[in-house]
């Protein structure tokens, strides 16, 4: 008696078809994702060193623009919030995979 | 970031309001000071505002939404030329020989009423800023 492999015939690949050329080009959105993140974590510590820098301006007396240094502080509080909302989805996601029954 | 635009056109307003404070404090400061470094009473100052149009690199970029978008400079500060106040004071040092002293050309009332517009003014853009945070912060909640 031939005990015969599993063949990809009709079965698990005609019910998930893989494309491989599609297979390749997520990985490239992975890298773009990854990019972007890290062009967003650029930003969000370009904006809070701005803050920082106004902040030593103001306290040194060189600038004396009380609001702009507020607006600076609230332009980087509100980037990194939504730097922290951007973390929390990725993560959120993440896990979900991770609880999937295998 | 649209809502950082908002926040950068408030910016430029609150600047602008606080010369304008700046100057109506200079002229209460000065409303019986007879003399000055340009000989003569004091006179009077006023900012001038214009529209500028915003030229930051992603207002360009988005010219679209960034259409028509426009700051607000202090483009200069004029000095009032209507004549000086004259007051019958003989005594004063600097009275003419018929006892009359020309005084400064600001009319503290005036002066008072341009400082309440220029506080709403300021008021006001800090509201727009604020609006604008809140919005930004609206928009966060989303994603919870």
């Amino acid at each position: 008696m031939v005990i015969k492999g599993i063949q990809s015939g009709y079965g698990i690949s005609q019910a998930f078809p893989v494309d491989r050329t599609k297979t390749a080009k997520s990985t490239g959105i992975a890298g773009d994702t990854s990019k972007f993140v890290g062009e967003l974590v650029n930003k969000v510590n370009d904006l809070q060193v701005k803050a920082d820098g106004a902040i030593q301006k103001l306290a040194t007396g060189e600038s004396k623009n009380m609001h702009e240094v507020m607006l600076a502080v609230e332009k980087s509080g509100i980037s990194f919030q939504f730097l922290t909302q951007v973390r929390n989805k990725a993560l959120e996601s993440y896990q979900e995979i991770m609880r999937m029954q295998v | 970031m649209d809502f950082f635009t908002a926040m950068t056109v408030s910016s430029s307003a609150l600047t602008a309001e606080r010369t304008r404070i700046n100057l109506i404090s200079s002229n209460l400061a000065n409303a019986n000071s007879t003399r000055s470094a340009e000989g003569g009473p004091y006179k009077r100052k006023d900012a001038v505002f214009t529209a500028t149009t915003m030229t930051e690199p992603f207002a360009a970029a988005l010219s679209k939404a960034g259409r028509g978008l426009e700051k607000v400079n202090v483009s200069s500060i004029v000095v009032d030329s209507s004549p000086p106040r004259s007051q019958y004071e003989p005594a004063h040092p600097d009275a003419d020989a018929q006892g009359y002293v020309a005084m400064p050309n600001v009319n503290v009332i005036e002066e008072m009423a341009d400082m309440i517009s220029a506080t709403r003014t300021y008021e006001a853009n800090v509201t727009a800023a604020q609006a604008a945070k809140s919005m930004a912060m609206k928009t966060l909640e989303l994603g919870r």
